[in-house]
Formats: C-alpha cells, sequence, structure tokens
C-alpha cells in the first residue's frame, strides 16, 4: 500500500466518525466492603448487569431494592471508596467464547490465566440462560466412555446425561472426571473442566497431566482458585456451561465437569449473607436449590431439529464424613440423572476407583449402553449383586457348598477386574474382553491377586493381533460369530 | 412495622414543615428531634439531613449540576449551559485539564461526556 492510499484510508477513517455526547448513568458507591457494595442511584440498572467501578473493576448487580443496589464485586476491590462514581454498561455479564479458548486456562471472565498470548474473543454469551427446552431435547442415547471400567460397565454415562460423582476428601472424585477427559481423545468431544475454589498449586498439577496425555488439545479449564473472590467462583460454574453451550450450539458434544459444586454453594451463601438475604437451612440462602438447578439443567442432548449438539455434566460434590443426607449434596442428588458414590473404607482397602456400585446409579445411561457392553454388564451387575450378599460369608469358606463358593470366587476376580489404575482409561473394546474372559472361567487356571497383570498381558495381546475383533466390539457389533472370535482370542492368549 | 429509612423521615420532616413560619417551623424541628430520638434515629441525623437537602431540591426543581472544562470558562456560556437544564439550576464548575478540552455534565444520575479525551478515545476504538 502507498503512503498516499493509507493516508486516505486513514482519512476516511476519521471523517466516518461521528461526534456524539456520551451518555452515562451513574450512581455512588455507598458502601463497600467483603466483596461486595451498595450503591446509590442506578435507578434503571437490571439484574445481573455489569457495572463498571473505577480501577476497571467490574461488579454484577444482585439486589435491586427501593433506593439502592446490592452488587458483588468481580476482582479487586480495595482501591474503591465510599462515594466513587460507578457507571452502567448496559451488559448482562457475559464471557468471551470460541475455539480460542481450547487449550487454555481462563478465569470466569474468560481472561487467559496461564500466560500465552491473548487473543481477542469474536463473540460473548450470557452466563444465565434458560436451559433449552421439552421441544428441543431429545432422549440420551449415545454412550460417553469414560475409560473407568466400573463406570462404562455399571454406571454408563450417556451424552447429554449429568452423573454426579460424590464422596469425601481424598477418595479420588477429580481422578474420575480427569480421567474421564483424557479419554475423551479422538472421540470428537470438547471438554470444559471448571474447578471452583480449589488449590491453584492442584489445578496446575491437573493441566499439566491433561497435556502430558494430550487432552488440552480439546479442553478448556476454568480456574476460580482458592484465593479469587467468592463472587468468581460463583459464576465459574455458568461462565463454563455458557463457553460450553457455544460449542453445543456448532453441534458438538461437550463433557462439562464442575469440580466442585459445594464450594459454588459456600460461596454463594457467603455473597447471599452479605448481601443480607434471608438464611435457611445450613445457613444457605432459599434459593440454592435453584442455583444448582437451573446450571444443572443446561446440560441436554439436542434434538437434530434444534441443532443437534449436547453438554454431558459431570458435577462433583464433597460430602462431609459420609453425609449424603446433607442439604446440598440431597439437591444435586435429586437434579441429577444419577450418582457416582466414593467411599473411603473401599479406598484403603484398595479398590480404586472407590466407588460402591451397590448404591452408585446411572438413571438413563442404561439406554446409551453399546450391544457388547450391555451382554456382558447384565451378567456382571447380578454377579456383583450377589457377591455383595454373600461377602460377610466369605471368611468361613471351608464350611461353605460349592455353588456360593464359586459365586464368591467369581465375584472376588471381578473386584479385581473392576480395578484400575489412574491415568489409565480403557477403550470399550477391551473392557468387554477382560469382563467376558473373567465371567467365562478363562482366569481359573490364577488367583485372583494375579488378574491385574494377566489383563495387561490380555490387552496387550489383543491390541497386537486381535484389532479387527476390537473394532467390531467398537463399532457394537455383538452376535454368535463375534462371541466365539473372543472365546478363541482369549483361549489362544492363554495357551501362550 | 417495618423501619422507617432515612429519606422516609426526610419525606416527612419536608413536608410538615414547607409553608411553616420561623415561629412555628421552630416548634416542628423541636417535634421531629423529639420524634427522632424516640425512634432511636439520632445516629443517622447527617443521613436524614443530606436526604432531605436533596429531596427538598428536587422538590422544588431545582436541579443540581457538576461542569467540568479543560481550562477557564466565561460566565456567558456557563449561564447558557444552565439554561438548557431548566430554570433554577445550581452549578458548581470544575477545572480539569486532564479531559483535554469540551466539557463534561455531570447531573445527580447521568453523565453527559463531551470532552476531548473521550472523543479521542472514541476514535481510537472506531480504528482499531
Amino acid at each position: 500500500m502507498s503512503i498516499n492510499s493509507i493516508v486516505e484510508e486513514l482519512k476516511k477513517n476519521i471523517s466516518a466518525f461521528e461526534k456524539t455526547v456520551e451518555i452515562e448513568e451513574v450512581g455512588a458507591v455507598m458502601e463497600v466492603g467483603d466483596g461486595i457494595a451498595r450503591l446509590s442511584g442506578l435507578s434503571k440498572c437490571q439484574a445481573n448487569e455489569m457495572l463498571e467501578f473505577p480501577g476497571g473493576t467490574y461488579g454484577v448487580a444482585l439486589n435491586l431494592e427501593e433506593e439502592t443496589v446490592g452488587t458483588v464485586l468481580l476482582g479487586e476491590f480495595k482501591h474503591i471508596k465510599e462515594g466513587d462514581v460507578v457507571k452502567r454498561t448496559g451488559r448482562i455479564l457475559s464471557v468471551p467464547v470460541g475455539e480460542q479458548l481450547i487449550g487454555r486456562v481462563v478465569n470466569p471472565l474468560g481472561q487467559f490465566v496461564d500466560g500465552g498470548a491473548e487473543v481477542k474473543a469474536k463473540q460473548f454469551y450470557p452466563i444465565e440462560k434458560i436451559a433449552p427446552g421439552v421441544m428441543s431435547r431429545q432422549p440420551v442415547s449415545q454412550p460417553l466412555q469414560t475409560g473407568i471400567k466400573a463406570i462404562d460397565a455399571l454406571i454408563p454415562v450417556g451424552r447429554g446425561q449429568r452423573e454426579l460423582i460424590i464422596g469425601d476428601r481424598q477418595t479420588g472424585k477429580t481422578a474420575i472426571a480427569i480421567d474421564a477427559i483424557i479419554n475423551q481423545k479422538g472421540q470428537d468431544m470438547i471438554c470444559v473442566y471448571v474447578a471452583i475454589g480449589q488449590k491453584e498449586s492442584k489445578v496446575a498439577r491437573i493441566v499439566a497431566k491433561l497435556k502430558e496425555a494430550g487432552a488440552m488439545d480439546y479442553t478448556i479449564v476454568v480456574v476460580a482458585g482458592a484465593s479469587a473472590p467468592a463472587s468468581l467462583s460463583y459464576i465459574a460454574p455458568y461462565s463454563g456451561v455458557a463457553m460450553a453451550e457455544y460449542f453445543m450450539d456448532q453441534g458438538k458434544d461437550v463433557l462439562v465437569v464442575y469440580d466442585d459444586l459445594s464450594k459454588q454453594a459456600w460461596a454463594y451463601r457467603e455473597i447471599s449473607l452479605l448481601l443480607r438475604r434471608p438464611p435457611g437451612r445450613e445457613a444457605y440462602p432459599g434459593d440454592v436449590f435453584y442455583l444448582h438447578s437451573r446450571l444443572l439443567e443446561r446440560a441436554c442432548r439436542r434434538s437434530k431439529e434444534a441443532g443437534g449438539g449436547s453438554i454431558t455434566a459431570l458435577p462433583i460434590i464433597e460430602t462431609q464424613a459420609s453425609d449424603v443426607t446433607a442439604y446440598i449434596p440431597t439437591n444435586v442428588i435429586s437434579i441429577t440423572d444419577g450418582q457416582i458414590f466414593l467411599e473411603t473404607d473401599l479406598f484403603y482397602r484398595g479398590i480404586r476407583p472407590a466407588l460402591n456400585v451397590g448404591i452408585s446409579v446411572s438413571r438413563v445411561g442404561g439406554a446409551a449402553q453399546t450391544k457388547p457392553m450391555k451382554k456382558v454388564a447384565g451378567k456382571l451387575k447380578l454377579a456383583m449383586a450377589q457377591f455383595r450378599e454373600l461377602e460377610a460369608f466369605s471368611q468361613f469358606s471351608s464350611d461353605l457348598d460349592p455353588e456360593t463358593k464359586k459365586q464368591i470366587d467369581l465375584g472376588q476376580r471381578l473386584v479385581e477386574v473392576l480395578k484400575q489404575p489412574q491415568f489409565k482409561p480403557v477403550p470399550v473394546a477391551n473392557q468387554v474382553a477382560i469382563i467376558y474372559a473373567v465371567q467365562n472361567g478363562f482366569t481359573s487356571h490364577i488367583t485372583a491377586k494375579e488378574i491385574p497383570q494377566w489383563e495387561t498381558k490380555l490387552h496387550d495381546f489383543m491390541n497386537k493381533s486381535k484389532t479387527a475383533l476390537l473394532d467390531k466390539i467398537a463399532q457394537g457389533n455383538w452376535d454368535e460369530t463375534i462371541e466365539k472370535e473372543l472365546k478363541e482370542a482369549i483361549a489362544e492368549f492363554n495357551q501362550k | 412495622m417495618a423501619k422507617n429509612t432515612p429519606k422516609q423521615y426526610a419525606i416527612a420532616l419536608h413536608q410538615i414543615t414547607s409553608g411553616l413560619s420561623d415561629k412555628s417551623l421552630g416548634e416542628a424541628l423541636k417535634q421531629f428531634v423529639l420524634l427522632l430520638a424516640r425512634d432511636h434515629k439520632s445516629n443517622q441525623a447527617s443521613a436524614i439531613i443530606n436526604e432531605f437537602i436533596r429531596y427538598s431540591k428536587k422538590e422544588e426543581g431545582i436541579a443540581e449540576i457538576e461542569i467540568t472544562t479543560a481550562g477557564n470558562m466565561d460566565e456567558k456560556t456557563i449561564n447558557k449551559i444552565k439554561q438548557s437544564f431548566g430554570e433554577k439550576v445550581e452549578a458548581t464548575v470544575k477545572i480539569d485539564p486532564s479531559i483535554l478540552g469540551g466539557i463534561k455534565i455531570k447531573t445527580e444520575d447521568k453523565i453527559l461526556d463531551a470532552s476531548l479525551k473521550t472523543q479521542l478515545l472514541k476514535l481510537k476504538e472506531s480504528i482499531i
């Protein structure tokens, strides 16, 4: 471009600029502290509107009262003082969305916090949105493979489902969610991991693990750290799901993990008490159920006519001393389509993932299971249930009749099969193979303790020389010939 | 009974005092102070006074504006600005060189910004 044309272009731009008088509606700070501010004026302020405080801090209007507006501040507030001018922005709280977020770590306002390059967003989505209605939904019918044998076989999760992960601290709740994210590699899924009120060091470790596993290529991490204000913890899940909705609108399947919603409820309780909303049970405000229900309703599987795509939600709830009857756990249990219970004593007995298959359920996932998995899982469920009944007797095994003994032995083997180390997701076809092998007595020549070793070798053998068979199973085919092929393959492996 | 806000006291004060002669005004004020004492509201007296000033000005149609300019402005212009905001206008003039030029007028709940600084910022936004 020549100098003249540059000058011309510039002139054109400047002459196109219209001088207008900026009219701004303003209010004043009446009181500020603990991350909230009460403002006077701003009579036309909308609910959930962003307000601009001096120094570039933003706030959200939560309480609209006769004379005042109660706001939470999103960020630093030490410099704000009484009498400061607050401007309306006219924008409902929204976050940047788009492809540029993939592989990045952002805060709940969509600002990058991983030190990488700034990318300007083309589109913004409001963080609060009404969930899709009845007509734009369709039933869950496609599986979401977590790569965890116990879950894929016994508590299957479908795309568009909301499956709660619940348990005490240190029972491996996050581990299950991370494994599920890692296993989405090559499944054409986008994952959003929302870390709420967690130690920044833990988040850094998770991001490093995801990078190592190559999972950051399709994952967005939203972080509201433990040192962030309560307001950010409160909005974090909504920003996460807003980012997910963008990809659902592109017809993609998205997995969102909220880790964890109890901390979000604490943050909301803190804000509500500071805003002087009346406290209810456990000092939570009256609308704490709505807090979670409106969030989890946004997980859905949309019908083709409505644009397709799905959002699967894996909310996490931390219980105190296994008390699932506390307020928040009961609320979220009733909202979700099933729950995965993790227990401390199972964890210490070495059963990891420490999930209690007796009380964990998936209310809709069964419809999404592939045919081969359904075939083996049906028997597995029965055998596990019988084993739990008989487990207490297993100590007196010498006095038992052979039939009972057989059932206990099978149960012990199945428990071994369902154990799985972290960061080692197993493809669904291999899961079918190993569960089938144990159910049909192909491991009778070894003890239960030797099964994990035997399993690794079986997977290696199958992956090397039986790929065609595994592909058929992975595609959901199951008939007598495939079953026969599988039987022969396992027998062939045992010969070696 | 719900607690009365300072604004409600201010409105009440305005209603009882409007149109009173000097003598009865003294009596009315005395009664009002007693009312505050009885309601344990004397610690909020300054808030009530502020509300009273704001409310009475609004009732009498007095508008308060704050004009910010970059340099000194002559009386004529100021009067012209005042006129455009109504009959009774109380204006304070502030000088702030950082706005570079033009004027900025603040009313009770609005800012009319015609400063050079904001215009330049907007020009920058429209080009980049």
